[in-house]
């Protein structure tokens, strides 16, 4: 198991931030965690690295105990750049983690190469821009090839070479058997990353697999909508129109080849049809509506 | 171990330690200024002071006079009266000398006056000078003579071995302590407050790693914040001063008598007092640092606990306590030159072993240490 999460519940003062949450992790994901500020991502996290004292629950990473610092040999967490030293470079803090890690310090060069801060691996940190201290957070975490990368708002301050280039490397390390886990508000970001993403609400987590709803909808584009409207009404297939005029199908709820064979042989010609994946922000749309209406 | 190097490296390179090794230099750089500018004031002072003896004698003088004349058969009267005298006779003496280079007749003549107002004092004359006064200008005067030392002003010395023990009283009274609070004391609450200490606790590092590095690089940093200080302060007097004595006799009393030694005992006494009481304040901020996690509380709690430990140190006067009191070095000059009852070592012992008490519960304190 790489992550074993039981009934986790966190309270700060009276306020319980994490309600119970669960998570099995058996095999190399990426997953996105992804819910509005307060919703306890970062808390998650914390508790998941021993930052943070849990109130109740099971942490297991990699299958030893989250209070066990040996794991941070294949662990990494990528936090925000205040854990960085001003007055140190670039250098100095990856030869930190080489010397904690037992790494060879040629590891150095690589992974400054790898994510493309080789330019100022010797400046002063407090030099770096915003993105600057995003590479070398990025490359603290990875120097070690860890087996589970946990990742808070990584690509923040990121400008869009750094994001590609950040999505690449966590793509590349992946393919190499790295399970991710990693907290966003970039949600177009998340949907080229993965479709695995724990929706946090209020302290709750809502697990969903994107690629369930990817063919939700089929979007079809014919020449005489109104036409099709009256055969499909009765048929009793259900449908509706967007406000571009098309037809908006459920997958779930018809046989599409059936729908296809109707409007044929009814003159309507098809000028297109899409299978309409479902995205993170439309699914985040969907889960948030509340919070985002008011 | 492995913290240990990057550990120094943070606060070797940061702008502070720069700024406190320059404060350190210049400050010594103006003190040694100061010598030089008052100089000239040396010889005024001793004119003055000179002066407000004489006024006491003629006060004096006129006030015996008046007595005899009323009663001359008042021999006490007339034995002070005439000592009075002599010390005037040898005032005006000393004042005629006051500019003179020969330092050893002016030694022996401020020697034949104290004797004189001590002579006046058994005969119930009244001077403003104490017999500890007496006692202890004679007592040094005439080591000074015995080892053929010429006199350092206290104050405005020029002398490298006279101006380093200035220095160095300075530094354990005040300014060790400064430094270690200026350098020291956000070495562990700082890295809460900036959150870093994060990064800390998310590598494989056992979390009482972090004290003792905290710990060994914070007695490595005093040290050679320290050493920087001698340096500096022996150059400076090297280069500008004049060459001095280093075993020149400092004054002291040993179980109520008078005894001496030497400059350079003296320094090296207080320099490992001072460094001791150090570690006892660089492990107790590691540990209020845990608890408080805020640098500017933690420097006012810990200044706290020193005045209060201080003020119960002076205000138990019970020699066997000096044995568990890890307090008694805050202002360590008065244990040092009055070792009466008990010895200058005696705080040692409690002092290893508080710091060592507190330096195991910091590591325990860190085992359950969160962020939130």
């Amino acid at each position: 198991m790489i992550v074993e999460v039981k009934g986790l519940k966190k309270r700060y003062k009276k306020q319980l931030v994490l309600k119970g949450i669960d998570v099995q992790i058996e095999s190399p994901q990426i997953i996105a965690l992804v819910g509005p500020n307060g919703s306890g991502k970062t808390t998650m996290l914390n508790c998941m690295t021993n930052l943070l004292s849990i109130t109740e629950g099971k942490i297991e990473l990699l299958g030893k105990k989250y209070t066990d610092a040996s794991l941070f040999y294949d662990v990494s967490y990528l936090q925000d750049n205040r854990i960085l030293y001003g007055n140190l470079t670039g250098y100095d803090h990856l030869k930190f983690i080489c010397t904690i890690q037992k790494l060879p310090l040629t590891k150095i060069k690589e992974v400054a190469r790898r994510v493309g801060m080789e330019s100022y691996l010797k400046k002063r940190v407090r030099n770096y821009s915003l993105g600057m201290k995003q590479h070398l957070l990025l490359a603290m975490a990875i120097i070690n090839e860890p087996k589970l990368l946990l990742m808070d708002e990584p690509l923040n301050g990121l400008d869009p070479t750094s994001a590609i280039n950040m999505r690449n490397i966590l793509l590349e390390l992946y393919k190499e058997g790295t399970t991710i886990i990693v907290s966003s508000h970039n949600l177009d970001e998340i949907d080229r990353l993965t479709n695995i993403i724990y929706f946090m609400k209020d302290g709750a987590l809502l697990k969903e697999s994107l690629q369930d709803f990817s063919t939700k909808n089929y979007i079809m584009t014919v020449n005489n909508p109104e036409k099709a409207k009256k055969i499909l009404s009765e048929q009793k297939i259900p449908f509706t129109i967007n406000n571009q005029n098309q037809l908006e199908l459920e997958e779930k709820m018809i046989e599409i080849q059936t729908v296809i064979n109707h409007l044929n042989q009814n003159d309507i010609t098809i000028q297109d049809i899409e299978n309409q994946k479902i995205g993170a922000e439309r699914r985040y749309r969907e889960l948030f509506e509340q919070e985002l209406s008011s | 171990m492995r913290l240990l190097g990057f550990e120094l490296k943070k606060t070797l390179f940061s702008k502070k330690f720069l700024y406190i090794i320059i404060g350190v230099i210049l400050a010594i750089s103006f003190l040694f200024i100061r010598n030089v500018i008052f100089q000239s004031y040396i010889e005024k002072q001793e004119q003055e002071k000179v002066d407000e003896w004489l006024e006491v004698g003629f006060s004096n003088s006129k006030m015996h006079n008046g007595i005899v004349e009323a009663d001359p058969e008042n021999e006490e009267e007339m034995n002070k009266l005439v000592l009075n005298s002599k010390s005037i006779d040898i005032l005006y003496n000393i004042r005629s000398n006051i500019g003179s280079d020969d330092w050893q007749v002016k030694l022996n003549l401020e020697n034949e006056f104290l004797t004189i107002i001590l002579e006046y004092k058994e005969a119930k004359g009244d001077h403003p000078l104490t017999y500890q006064e007496i006692n202890h200008k004679l007592a040094l005067n005439q080591e000074l003579l015995a080892q053929n030392i010429p006199p350092e002003h206290e104050t405005y010395s020029l002398a490298l071995p006279n101006f380093m023990k200035q220095v160095v009283d300075l530094f354990v009274n005040y300014g060790a302590i400064l430094l270690v609070l200026l350098l020291i004391g956000e070495t562990m609450s700082s890295e809460f407050e900036s959150r870093s200490i994060n990064l800390l606790f998310t590598q494989p590092l056992k979390r009482t790693d972090i004290i003792t590095s905290k710990f060994s690089s914070s007695i490595i940093l005093y040290i050679l914040t320290t050493l920087i200080m001698i340096v500096a302060n022996y150059l400076i007097g090297l280069i500008f001063g004049d060459k001095g004595q280093f075993h020149y006799p400092i004054l002291m009393e040993k179980d109520t008598e008078i005894n001496f030694m030497t400059l350079t005992e003296y320094i090296t006494i207080a320099l490992i007092v001072v460094s001791l009481t150090m570690l006892f304040v660089i492990a107790l901020t590691i540990l209020y640092s845990l608890f408080i996690k805020n640098t500017l509380a933690t420097t006012f709690a810990v200044l706290v606990t020193l005045v209060i430990g201080y003020g119960i140190n002076t205000l138990i006067t019970w020699d066997p306590i000096l044995w568990i009191n890890p307090f008694q070095y805050l202002l360590p000059e008065e244990t040092i030159l009055f070792q009466n009852g008990h010895e200058w070592y005696q705080g040692i012992p409690i002092i290893f072993l508080v710091s060592f008490i507190l330096y195991i519960i910091a590591r325990q304190k860190i085992k359950t240490s969160k962020v939130d």
